[in-house]
Parts: C-alpha cells; sequence; structure tokens
C-alpha cells in the first residue's frame, strides 16, 4: 500500500473543506464554516495497478488573519492549490501559496482546482487568464463540489501524477 | 476605494491592528479585544467578554472604572505592554497585549491561557515541592503517580525519551472514544501515527526540547472525530522541564474554549466586502458602456444637427425663399433654428459629460494669464450679454496666472458664467474677478441674480440634477452644467464654494492652491 500525503492550500472560502468532504465522504453542505487548525482525512483509491492511501491534509485558509505555516507540507507527494471562480483574488492567494509550496516540497506535483463552477452568474474568472496559467505548465481543473463536477477526477489525476513521479527512473 | 479598504479592514481593524494580530497573536481561540481613544474611554469591543470579565465594557465608559485590572495600563507605559498569565478570575487566566496603535487609538487584547496555566502549574509546583523536599531520587518521587494522575484532567500525556513517546499514566476518556486505528502494542506509543499532524509539531517542538532552559510551546489545532461522528478539537502542549521533555494533548471545549467565533464572522463579513466590492465592479462596467454608448451617440449626432442647422440658415438667407414665405413661416424657422441650436447645446454637454465620466480626458496643465479665460467667457457669451442687456465686468488682478488645463478651465468659467447670464434678469451686471492671497487663487462669478436657498445650494454641484430650473428669460438648462464644472475642477484638485441669497444674487468662488497637493 502506496501512502501519500496530499495538503490543501488556498484562501478562506475557497472550497478545500468541501472538496476533500465530496471526495471523501460523498457529502456537500451550503454552510460556510471556517475551519479551525487542520483536519485529516483518509481515502483508500485503486490506480494502475496501485493501491493508494490519500492522506488529505485539509488547513485552514489563508487570509489578513491567518497564514498558512510552510511546516504543513513536510513531506507532502502534492498538494493542490483552490481558488474561488467567484472570487478572482483568490488566484492570486493560490500562485503566492504555490510559490512557498514549491520549494518546500521541492517541486511536488499540483493541480490548480478552480471551485465553485456551479455558480455561473457570479463567475469572473475568464478563459484567457486560466489558459495563462495553463501556459505556465500549470495542470487547471475547474470544480464545483455541489454538484460534483471533476471532483474526483482531480485528485486521481493528482494522485496519477504522484505515482508517475515516484516510478520514473532518476535521470 | 483601496486606500479606504486597506485602512478601515473589517470593521475598523486597520492594517498595523491586523499585522499585531497575525505576528503577536495567534492563536485566536477566546480572543477578546477593546479598542479605546488615548484617554481610555471606550470606543467598541468584539468577542467572549463574559470568558474574562463580569460585564461588557460599553462605549464611553472610562476602561478603569470598568475593568479595574488594567488599572494603569492604558495607555501602556511600554508599546505593546504585554502582562502574562493574569488571573482574571478564579478559575481563569489570560494574556493581555495593550497596543498603542499610530492613530492614537489603544487596543487591548485578552488571549485565554487558562489551558496552558493548567497544565503547566501542577507540573512545576510538583517539582518545586520535590527541591523543598530534597527529595532528590527521583525513582521514588512523586513525580511520576503525580503526573499519572493528568488523565483525570483530561490530559493524554507523554514523556519524550530520544525519539519515543511514552505515555504517562491511563488515557482520558476523549481518546479511548477517537475514531482512530490505535492499538496498545508495548511502552512506546506510536504518536505520529495515531495523530498524523503531530508530525508538524514534533519539528517544531524539537526547538524547546532540545534546549537546556525550561520552556513550552503550543501548537495549532487539529481535528479528529469521534465514535458519535462529533468532531474533537485537540492542541497540544510541548514542555520542557528540569532537563525533561513532555508532551500533552487535551481537547478544547466548546462554549468554553471554541466559543470565539471572532475569525467567522470577520471571514463572512471580508466575503460580503468582496461580494460588494465585486458587484460594485461590474455595475462601474456597466456605466462604462452606459457613458461609452452617450458618447458615441452624441458625437455622431452633432453633423446632423450642425447640417439641420445649415440648412435652416440658407433657409433665413436665400431671398428666393423669403420671398415665397409668409412672415410667421420666417418666425417659426427662426424657432427652429433657436431649438436646434439647443438642442446642440445640449448634445455638446452630453458629449462632455459622458467623456469626463468615461475619463477620456487628460489634464494638460500649462501655465496661462487667466485674462485669457476672461476673453474667452466674454466672447462666448457675448450675445446673452446683449440679448440679455448684462453689464459684464472682469477685474483679474494683473499679472495674475495659473497652471492648469486651459481648454477645460475655460469650459467651466463659461459654464458657470452661463448659470449667471441664466439667473440675472435684464438689465443685472455679472462680475468675473480673481485675487491672489497666501494660499490660494480665487476666481469668483458674482451675479445680481435671483439667487437660492441653502437647500438649493447644498445639492448644487450633484453629478446630475433631473430638475433643471427655467432661467429669468424662460432659459431651459441641462441640468448637466454645473456637475461638468465639479468634475474639471476635481480633475485639478481645485474646489468651489457658493454663496447666495434669494433675491439678491449668488456669487461662486474657485479655490486654487497656491501651492499644489503633495
Amino acid at each position: 500500500m502506496i501512502k501519500k500525503k496530499v495538503v490543501m492550500l488556498g484562501a478562506f472560502a475557497v472550497g478545500k473543506t468541501s472538496l476533500v468532504q465530496r471526495f471523501v465522504h460523498s457529502i456537500f453542505s451550503d454552510k460556510y464554516l471556517t475551519t479551525i487548525g487542520v483536519k485529516i482525512d483518509q481515502k483508500q483509491i485503486s490506480l494502475k495497478d496501485h493501491d493508494v492511501t490519500l492522506m488529505l491534509w485539509d488547513l485552514y485558509g489563508e487570509d489578513d488573519f491567518m497564514k498558512v505555516k510552510s511546516n504543513y507540507l513536510m513531506g507532502s507527494s502534492g498538494y493542490f492549490l483552490v481558488a474561488d471562480g467567484t472570487r478572482s483574488e483568490t488566484i492570486e492567494v493560490a500562485e503566492k501559496l504555490h510559490d512557498m509550496a514549491a520549494v518546500v516540497t521541492n517541486n511536488a506535483p499540483f493541480i490548480l482546482l478552480i471551485n465553485k463552477s456551479d455558480l455561473t452568474d457570479l463567475w469572473e474568472v475568464s478563459e484567457e487568464r486560466l489558459n495563462g496559467l495553463r501556459n505556465k505548465g500549470w495542470n487547471v481543473i475547474v470544480t464545483s463540489a455541489r454538484n460534483n463536477q471533476n471532483v474526483d477526477d482531480a485528485f486521481y489525476a493528482l494522485t496519477e501524477q504522484m505515482i508517475g513521479q515516484q516510478t520514473r527512473p532518476l535521470s | 476605494m483601496n486606500t479606504r479598504r486597506d485602512n478601515e479592514l473589517l470593521g475598523g481593524f486597520t492594517r498595523e491592528v491586523i499585522n499585531y494580530i497575525l505576528n503577536k497573536i495567534p492563536p485566536y481561540l477566546g480572543l477578546f479585544i477593546i479598542r479605546t481613544d488615548s484617554e481610555g474611554m471606550v470606543k467598541s469591543s468584539i468577542g467572549p467578554w463574559e470568558k474574562y470579565l463580569s460585564n461588557k465594557p460599553e462605549r464611553g465608559e472610562i476602561i478603569d472604572d470598568t475593568v479595574p485590572m488594567l488599572y494603569g495600563m492604558v495607555p501602556p507605559l511600554v508599546n505593546p505592554m504585554v502582562v502574562s498569565h493574569l488571573n482574571v478570575d478564579e478559575n481563569r487566566y489570560a494574556d493581555v497585549h495593550v497596543f498603542a496603535d499610530t492613530q492614537g487609538d489603544i487596543w487591548i487584547f485578552f488571549i485565554d491561557q487558562t489551558r496552558q496555566v493548567e497544565i503547566i502549574h501542577p507540573i512545576v509546583q510538583l517539582f518545586n515541592q520535590e527541591r523543598l523536599d530534597q527529595r532528590v531520587d527521583k525513582k521514588r518521587s512523586g513525580t511520576k503517580e503525580t503526573l499519572a494522575a493528568l488523565y483525570l484532567l483530561d490530559f493524554l500525556g507523554f514523556e519524550r525519551r530520544g525519539e519515543n513517546y511514552r505515555q504517562i499514566g491511563k488515557a482520558p476518556g476523549w481518546f479511548t472514544r477517537l475514531k482512530i486505528d490505535y492499538a496498545p502494542k508495548g511502552p512506546v506509543f506510536p504518536l505520529k501515527e495515531v495523530f498524523p499532524y503531530l508530525e508538524v509539531f514534533e519539528a517544531e517542538a524539537e526547538r524547546i526540547w532540545k534546549g537546556t532552559d525550561d520552556d513550552k510551546l503550543v501548537s495549532d489545532i487539529w481535528q479528529e472525530v469521534n465514535y458519535d461522528g462529533e468532531t474533537v478539537y485537540l492542541q497540544a502542549l510541548a514542555l520542557k522541564h528540569d532537563n525533561r521533555s513532555f508532551l500533552l494533548i487535551k481537547p478544547l471545549e466548546k462554549g468554553k474554549d471554541l466559543n470565539d467565533n471572532f475569525l467567522q464572522k470577520a471571514r463572512e463579513q471580508k466575503l460580503t466586502l468582496d461580494q460588494l466590492a465585486s458587484t460594485e465592479k461590474k455595475l462601474k462596467e456597466l456605466l462604462g458602456f452606459k457613458d461609452q454608448f452617450v458618447s458615441i451617440i452624441s458625437h455622431d449626432l452633432r453633423s446632423p444637427i450642425g447640417a439641420v442647422i445649415g440648412l435652416i440658415d440658407l433657409l433665413l438667407t436665400d431671398q428666393l425663399v423669403q420671398k415665397k414665405l409668409e412672415t410667421e413661416q420666417i418666425e417659426l424657422i427662426a424657432d427652429i433654428k433657436s431649438e436646434m441650436f439647443r438642442l446642440l447645446d445640449y448634445n455638446d454637454k452630453l458629449y462632455q459629460w459622458s467623456n469626463l465620466e468615461l475619463g477620456n480626458f487628460k489634464v494638460r496643465a500649462k501655465s496661462f494669464p487667466l485674462q485669457n479665460l476672461a476673453n474667452y467667457v466674454e466672447k462666448m457669451q457675448k450675445a446673452k450679454f446683449e440679448q440679455k442687456q448684462i453689464i459684464f465686468e472682469a477685474k483679474i488682478e494683473s499679472g495674475l496666472t495659473i497652471n492648469a488645463d486651459e481648454t477645460l478651465m475655460g469650459q467651466a468659467l463659461n459654464n458657470l458664467v452661463g448659470n449667471s447670464v441664466k439667473f440675472t434678469p435684464p438689465g443685472g451686471k455679472i462680475c468675473l474677478s480673481a485675487s491672489r492671497d497666501s494660499e490660494h487663487i480665487k476666481i469668483s462669478i458674482s451675479d445680481t441674480g435671483v439667487g437660492m436657498d441653502q437647500k438649493t445650494a447644498d445639492k448644487l454641484f450633484e453629478s446630475f440634477t433631473r430638475k433643471s430650473t427655467m432661467g429669468t428669460y424662460g432659459e431651459r438648462g441641462t441640468g448637466l452644467g454645473l456637475g461638468i464644472v465639479k468634475k474639471i475642477l476635481d480633475a485639478h484638485d481645485y474646489t468651489i464654494s457658493v454663496k447666495s441669497e434669494v433675491g439678491k444674487g449668488s456669487t461662486f468662488t474657485i479655490f486654487i492652491p497656491t501651492f499644489p497637493h503633495p
């Protein structure tokens, strides 16, 4: 059994907890409840003949009052950057967190999730902006924890990248 | 907008205070804040006051009277002033920070430290007692037995030896109810397998465990779930005492330790502000589209209006046409021309207005004599002066120059003088004067017109007035003229005031700072 630590990073209220709850427990709640501290969930998945236990570290969101400690990324095999498609400034927070995470994890695989795609009327993030990020080599997935859109796909995609990195021969 | 939001984030918390909270007082559990003025008069408070005080400090109260324990601490003797482990009542301890910001306000932060004191005191007391009794044989000392009783206080305790953790005494009830995969297999407790979060805290705690001095470190909070499906919030304390290393874990109690929804409220407020900012942005975009639309239409309408006026001129000057028309018909055509001129004026103002709204202009400042503006205005209004037999007088101090956009200022003064013409009865007088004192160059337009009451004067420079008052000669206006004046003056950082008396006339004065703002 392979064990992989995955950290959820992002601004506050972008849906980190909702994405984990949707993936692990198949539940979703509309009520916003700020995450206090750290919540660690586990989920076992099978992927390409590998049984993988994902240790999902759901961290409190970053804002003016709370800064995410880089220590939380110690030993992580990958991370999600989560942003809210209805608040474009949360992408900037994700970019800033990525700068820190890339150093601490020694460039571990990551995926940027633009969450809340169900809120089409309030959507702020343009396709041009997403393409700009993709052109930097980022894997960007638009998700909805509420509608369960692309949530499982995102977790499987990151797991595949982490396994790929593990099995990749050293050059 | 951004400056205001930066300085007044989240209901009056300035960036400076947020930085203080962020850097000096984590974690936020039990955080209670009082804000006073520099004299210690309460302005506001937020958070669970009942944890520390018997009465909530109310606005206007003096902090020394309301919270006697703070006597002599406000204003702080040193900034910030921190008092640790203050015994606020029989069962509660707090750290109190008193911080004076640069705006002259004083912020008092209460942070609940009861748990830390509860943990440390029994251990420290025990060791002190041991020394007093000169019981140096630790194998026979009461240490182990006393620490073993920590579970009765709900602590799950460990002593760290090398890289391993040995459990002290029994496990408290909350631990046995946690939904975790754990079965005791020997003296060494697999701490990081049971609580993966502690791999992070362990790395932080190494600093004090490897030190030689007594010290403590409190962890962040992490969550577990028990068999009832309830979330359990846990916090750990690393302790170094008398060269021994301990790790103690205890759940936070809802209602006691977790009754602070400060962060939740702050974030909900921030979300609301973000949503408002987003809506404001979208509204501005829509208004921009509207102004752009008006700008394009009013620009394109100028040519056909001009063409119609040209054709009317042809009709009025062509001898053949004149002979064929009755006098009444010629008067009607003259009326049409007059209305077309009014339409052109209205259209021009709309064009100027929409472009000012869109910001489609740049202030091209240069130094020029104020007399130029007086000459320009006189030329533009000459026909109207003659029509209403108004005496126009320009009194410009000799050699007075300003550094401004001559075209825009000409437009502004022309609108102001035009407004005076409109409300001055035939035979009246309008005076344009300019003088300089130590602080300002003042340009005044005074008239002997109908004047206005204070209520009207107060609303005069609102962007757009739906109601346009008819002039003394039956002139009709656009309702945009004075709004345009205000926008032009704002763009120059100039101010304007109006003094008026009903039946006697009005004076508009533009103030131009002699030294521009930095």
